[in-house]
Formats: structure tokens, sequence, C-alpha cells
């Protein structure tokens, strides 16, 4: 199934690239596919290889309704929605998604999340082109949605729940962390969908980063992905409001 | 000292912040004035806290780099930048890690003086397991310990926290592999745990040899140093605790070793003594049959008397010969038996009932008033002969006769009867004397003992059963003694009976 996915996200590139395919629909084919195979991934790692499948033709199905109809986009939100059950029914204690972490935990997700906002904002302020501001809402609505039911999901479970919790088993904290921010960041600036601009790759380098690292710590110090999916969500939607002013 | 740290670290940080975030800071100087801060909190904090601070002050100066590179685009001088951060975390995690190692290396020594205290200390095994686990645990900062040590097929265990291998398994599987391998086990995750459980297990070893294992649980990290640590920790403990043993054993074996020497002595002192006794005994004893056969022969040889008298005169001199005799091959006997050697036989067959009436002969009329004592034999009618020297059984019975003509009132009856029993023929020996007291009993046949009531009063000299029970022994017989206060005594011996066919002993 990765490979079918693989091969998916390349005939995506290849064809946008020839002008066969509009290209922003190249891109859109392009991330959903990668998203897909991270979650179908992370769940088999995890033990559920069916629900990985589920999983994947989720984030598909999601991808393309979004694609057909702005209201499509809260298709993106079953995602969650399946992985909530499936956690409920303690199928996903190995991506770190067994009991209820604890407040603290939580709380350090979301001083994480607005700690890097706030960063974001003091940066966006020293610039000269940079702004925030609140877009249409079906816009920003349907942003939301994907970083909420997708883009974060799929990422934290993958690099997170199943590749730096393996490795970290199997290392140290040190180098599992080093794989996991290094596939992060490959994993961001391989995004079509990121604009190409210099400020914007050095911006996502370091943002990104930083959220892995954090992210990280905080998998490790807990053994829960939520507080990390939370600092992930918050330091997402911060960036969605980012406009060329 | 962590407080005042982490204090100082504040003021440093944010002093530096206040400081470079004028527009006179220079770049220079921003790279070399982060440095301060970054190696403080890594010196006083450790390798995570220090690169923490490194990414802090990066993040500080990352606005004005990011809104360089939108107003000039990727430039050598966001290079550099990048290059500062790489240097701040280097020092950080170079700072660190060596403050880290002091620290380490410190809690190292402090944790071996502990252990070394509690070793010390003389405690049942097993208390010693505890203490050691309990000054190592807090000092190690684990999840779990837990302490095993092989004492021959027995195995003690000390275990402080919750083990998630022991609550897996039925049986903790590093500590079986540490002590069957005799290496050290690492597991970087013990699993069944939302966050790793890194597992070390490292050998105890005395003189080459696997005597347990020291087996430790974190959750979280488990540096190398740190696993370092813990394997001479428990090559420290091995060694410790087998010292200990050894120390113990050898106070043991020590104290074993006075109390033997002390009985030895002891044993010899009162042989010494017993010896003396003896000589003076002995020497009373030889005595009295002398006087006695030199004042009769004396008077014998001076005085003319009736036919009668002579008689009268020449049996006592008779009786006090053999008594002497007796005396001088009860000694001899003794000594020979008591360096080993074996008693000089010329077995014979011999009948019983003509050696007992030989041997009663000469006691006839010997009480102290000087009537004559009642010997009753009574021997069962056509007793088989018995293959024995007949002297020796010739003195067997007569120091048993004595014995009962000593310790019993005169004029009480003495009996002495002959029977045939399976293969062989029991003679018994009964008074109405006195009779032996149960302690004196398990010891009459002991060489120099005599009852306490009788050495005062009685003489003898303690070799008479001595000798009799060596006599029948040396004859492949068995003796019995038999007797209680106020009832008097039998004395019981049984010898082989001659087989007619087979013997080749000659007729005595
Ligand atoms: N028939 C007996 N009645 C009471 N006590 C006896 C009798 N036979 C032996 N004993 C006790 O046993 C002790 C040991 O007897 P044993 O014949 O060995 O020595 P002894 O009679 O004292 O001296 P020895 O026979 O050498 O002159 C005696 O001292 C006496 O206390
Ligand atoms: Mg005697």
């Amino acid at each position: 199934m990765l490979a079918a996915l693989g091969a998916l996200a390349g005939a995506a590139a290849v064809l946008g690239g020839h002008g066969l395919l509009p290209p922003r629909a190249a891109a859109l084919i392009a991330v959903a596919a990668m998203n897909a195979a991270f979650i179908a991934t992370a769940l088999a790692w995890a033990g559920a290889p069916g629900a990985g499948a589920v999983a994947a033709g989720l984030v598909l199905a999601a991808s393309g309704a979004a694609a057909g109809h702005p209201a499509g986009a809260i298709a993106y939100l079953a995602l969650p929605a399946w992985l909530a059950s499936l956690a409920r029914g303690g199928r996903l204690v190995g991506l770190g998604l067994g009991a209820r972490p604890p407040a603290p935990a939580l709380l350090a997700g979301a001083a994480l999340g607005v700690g890097l906002i706030a960063h974001l904002a003091l940066t966006v302020s020293r610039t000269r082109g940079y702004g925030f501001a609140l877009g249409p809402p079906s816009v920003v609505l349907s942003s939301l949605a994907y970083d909420v039911g997708v883009n974060v999901p799929c990422a934290e479970c993958f690099l997170r729940g199943a590749l730096f919790n393996r490795a970290q088993r199997r290392w140290s904290l040190h180098g599992a962390m080093a794989l996991a921010v290094a596939l992060g960041l490959a994993r961001y600036l391989a995004d079509p969908l990121l604009p190409h601009a210099s400020e914007v790759l050095a911006g996502a380098v370091f943002y990104v980063a930083l959220l892995g690292m954090g992210n990280c710590w905080l998998f490790w110090r807990w053994g829960s992905l939520v507080p990390g999916t939370l600092s992930g969500i918050l330091l997402f939607e911060g960036y969605r409001l980012l406009v060329v002013s | 000292m962590r407080r005042a740290g982490v204090l100082a670290l504040v003021v440093t940080t944010l002093a530096v912040a206040a400081a470079l975030d004028t527009p006179a800071a220079s770049a220079a100087a921003s790279r070399l004035a982060w440095l301060v801060p970054v190696a403080l909190g890594a010196v006083t904090l450790g390798t995570r806290p220090g690169a923490l601070v490194a990414l802090l002050a990066v993040s500080f100066r990352a606005p004005d780099i990011l809104a360089g590179v939108e107003r000039d685009g990727l430039t050598a001088v966001t290079f550099d930048a990048a290059g500062d951060a790489v240097v701040l975390l280097a020092a950080a995690v170079m700072t660190g890690s060596l403050a880290a190692a002091a620290r380490l290396q410190r809690r190292r020594y402090e944790a071996l003086g502990a252990v070394q205290r509690v070793l010390a200390i003389e405690a049942p095994l097993e208390r010693t397991l505890r203490r050691v686990i309990a000054c190592l645990d807090w000092r190690l900062g684990c999840a779990a310990l837990t302490l095993t040590l092989r004492d021959g097929d027995a195995v003690a265990t000390a275990s402080a926290g919750c083990s998630a291998l022991a609550a897996s398994g039925n049986r903790d599987p590093v500590t079986r592999e540490v002590l069957r391998s005799g290496r050290i086990v690492y597991l970087a995750d013990a699993g069944g745990q939302p966050r790793p459980r890194r597992v070390l297990g490292a050998p105890l070893t005395a003189a080459g040899v696997t005597i347990g294992a020291l087996v430790a649980e974190r959750t979280g990290e488990l540096s190398p140093p740190e696993r370092e640590t813990l394997v001479m920790l428990a090559a420290h403990v091995g060694l410790g605790l087998e010292n200990a043993r050894l120390a113990a054993m050898n106070r043991r074996a020590a104290s074993e070793l006075d109390t033997k020497i002390a009985a030895a002595t002891h044993r010899l002192a009162e042989a010494d003594r017993a010896k003396s006794a003896i000589v003076a005994l002995a020497s009373h004893e030889l005595r009295t049959p002398l006087a006695a056969l030199l004042g009769f022969s004396e008077l014998l040889a001076t005085l003319d008397f009736a036919r009668d008298e002579v008689r009268r005169l020449a049996g006592i001199v008779r009786r006090e010969t053999a008594r002497l005799a007796r005396l001088v091959d009860d000694v001899l006997d003794l000594s020979r038996i008591e360096r080993g050697l074996p008693v000089p036989l010329g077995p014979r067959r011999v009948a019983v009932a003509a050696a007992l009436e030989a041997a009663v002969e000469i006691f006839a009329g010997v009480d102290a008033d000087g009537t004559g004592r009642r010997f009753a034999i009574e021997c069962e009618a056509a007793l088989p002969r018995v293959v024995a020297d007949p002297d020796a059984l010739d003195r067997i019975v007569k120091n048993l006769i004595a014995n009962a003509v000593k310790y019993s009132p005169p004029g009480s009856p003495v009996g002495i009867t002959a029977r045939a029993v399976e293969g062989a023929v029991e003679v018994t020996v009964a008074d109405a004397g006195r009779g032996i007291a149960p302690e004196a009993r398990a010891r009459v046949f002991e060489p120099y003992y005599r009852a306490p009531d009788v050495v005062r009063g009685v003489p003898g000299t303690g070799l008479g059963l001595a000798v009799v029970k060596a006599l029948v022994e040396a004859h492949g017989g068995t003796i019995t003694l038999d007797s209680a206060p106020g009832a008097g005594t039998r004395v019981t011996f049984r010898l082989p009976i001659a087989r007619e066919a087979s013997s080749a002993a000659p007729v005595d």
C-alpha cells in the first residue's frame, strides 16, 4: 500500500511537472498521498495495518472532497474521529494514545505552542512584508480542519508515535530526537504547498525544528502523543493567520 | 546550590538579553555574550538545560536573522548566524557533559563510600543486601533496583522500587541472563510502558566467578557513563560481599578452633589429673597386698604354727598374691589397650562352668567380717564350650566377682549364672549391693572412672570394667550392665561358642 501511495505522489509530481495536471491539483494529490502514507505506516507499526488502510483511505477521500468543494473540508475531521474511536478501544497504546495525559503534560504542550506563536509574532513584527490577518471564514475554517484533521495528526502519529517512539526504545533520547526532527524538516521542506520564498523556508526550518524537538521531549517525558498534537495545532493555526501585507 | 545556579542563570540571561537589545551591540559581542549564560546553565544544571539555554539564545536572535533573510535573502550573514547557533549548542553540550561527568564522578565516589560503610557492618546476608540496596537506590535514582547473590545453590535477593521486568515475567530474565553468562546485559527498553524503561544488569564477581547480579531499571534515560557507574558499583559490591563472607568465615573458623583447643586442653588437664590420681591409687593398691604378703610370710618364717593355722595363713597369702597379679595384669592390659594394641590371646575351647567354679573358689570366705560369702553358681546342663583365652576368661570373671563382692554388704548373696543363647554363652554376675546411679552407669566402662560414691571408702583403681570390656570385645563378645541405686547390679557378658566341627582350637 505504501508503494501505491508513493507511486501516486510520484505520478502527481511528474504530471504536474509536465503541465498535464494543474500544479495546484498535483501538489494537493502529492501531499494527500504523503499524509496517507504517514498515517498508514504509523498505524501499521502500532499493530493495526487494517486500520492503517482505512485511515489512508479517509485521508485521500477527504482530500478529494475538500478539493471538490470548500465545505468538503469538513471530511478532514473523519480521521481524528476514527483515531479517537480506535484509541478509546485501546488499540493505539503503541502510538502513545493510551491513557489520558496528565494536566501538566497538556499545559506543557499548550505552552510550547503558544510560545512558538509568540515568537512567530515577534519575528513577523520585525519583517516588512508579513503580518497577521484573518482571511475569509471559509478559507480559515478549511485550513483549520486540514491541520486538526490531517496535517498534524498524520505528522505526529508517524514522526513521534511511530518513528521517535521506536527509535527511543532502541537508542537514546538524543539519537531518536535527531532522527525525528530531521525527517519532520524534510517532510515540510518537501511540501509543495509551502511558498518557496527563502525567508519562509528559513522560518519553516527554524519553527519546525523547535516544534519537533519540543514535541519529542513532550513525548519522551509523558509517553503521550496528545501534548505534541496540541502544540502542533496551535503553531500551525498561528502560521495560517500569516499573510503577505 | 542548584537554586542559586538557576537564579544566577536567569539574571545573566536577562542581563545579556537586555544588553544585546540595544542597536549598539555588535554581532560579535552578542555571539560572545550569549556564551556566558549558556556555559553557566550547562555547568550548574547539566547538558539538557544548557542546550535549552542555547536554544533560547538562538531564538532570541532568530527574529532579527529571519527579518534579515527577508531583506537580503540567504547571505553570508545568515549562515554566520546559523554557525553561531551551532557554536552555542556545541558549547552547551560540551560544557554540560563535562560538568555532568564531574558530578557523576562525585556521585560515584559517594555511592562507593556509602556501600563500603554498609559492607563494613557485620550482619546476616539478607540484611546486608537490603542495606546496600537502600543506600544505592536513592543515589542512583532508579525506578527499580534488584540485587541478587548466589551462595552455592541458595539465592538471596533484595530489591527496591517496582520492577517492570519482575512484573512482566515470572522471574526477572535479566538477572537470570547475567547469572548465567556473567556478562553485562543492557536492554534499551523493557517494554510494556508508555515511556522507555532502560534496564542494565551487571555481574557481581569475586575471584573471576559470577556470584550475583545488580539489575537497575530507569524510566527515561540511562546514559553510558551512568551504566559504567553501575557496572563499577556492582563489581565493588561483589568484592565487598565476598570479603565480608570470607571475614565472617575466618572469624567462625577461629572461634571454632578456640573452643576446640579449649576443650582439648581441658581434656588433657583432666587426663593428667586422673593419671596422677591413679598412680597414687595404684601404689596404694599395690602396697596393701605386698604388706600382707610380707607380714604373713614373715610370720610363717619366724614362728611355729599349728597345721591348720599355717593353711589359713597360706590361703591369705595366696589370695593377696592373686589380687596383686590381677592388678598388675589389669594395668598391663589397659596400657596396651590405650596404645591401641591388641590384647594377646591364646584362644582355646573352654568349658565355662569349670572356669566359673575355679574363679569363685578364691573368693570363698573373704568377707570383711571373716564369714564366708554365699556364691550361687547356676549353669545350664550341657553348656557348649566357648572359644576363649582361659586366662582372659578367668580375669573377666574374677573382676566381675570382685566388684560384686566389693560393692555389696558382707554376707549378701552373689549369683553367677551361665546359659546358652543364640550362638553364644551368656554369663551373668549379679549382686544385691548398692547399685550404680544412672549418671555413673554410662561411664563405668571408661578406664579410671569410679562412681563418686565409692571413690572414698572402697579401694579400687577404676580399671577393672574397662579391662573386662576390652577383653570381652577382643573375643568377639558383648557386655552390658544393668543396675539401679540400692537394687543391686547385674553384669552380663556373652562369648561366642566353639563350633565342634570347624574349630581348630585345642580343648583346655
Ligand atoms: N557390682 C557393682 N556394684 C556397684 N557398683 C559397681 C559394681 N561394679 C562396678 N561398679 C562401679 O563401677 C566402677 C568401675 O568399676 P571397675 O571395676 O572398673 O573399678 P573398681 O572396681 O573401682 O576398681 P578395680 O576393679 O580396678 O579395683 C566402680 O568404681 C563402681 O563405682
Ligand atoms: Mg573392680
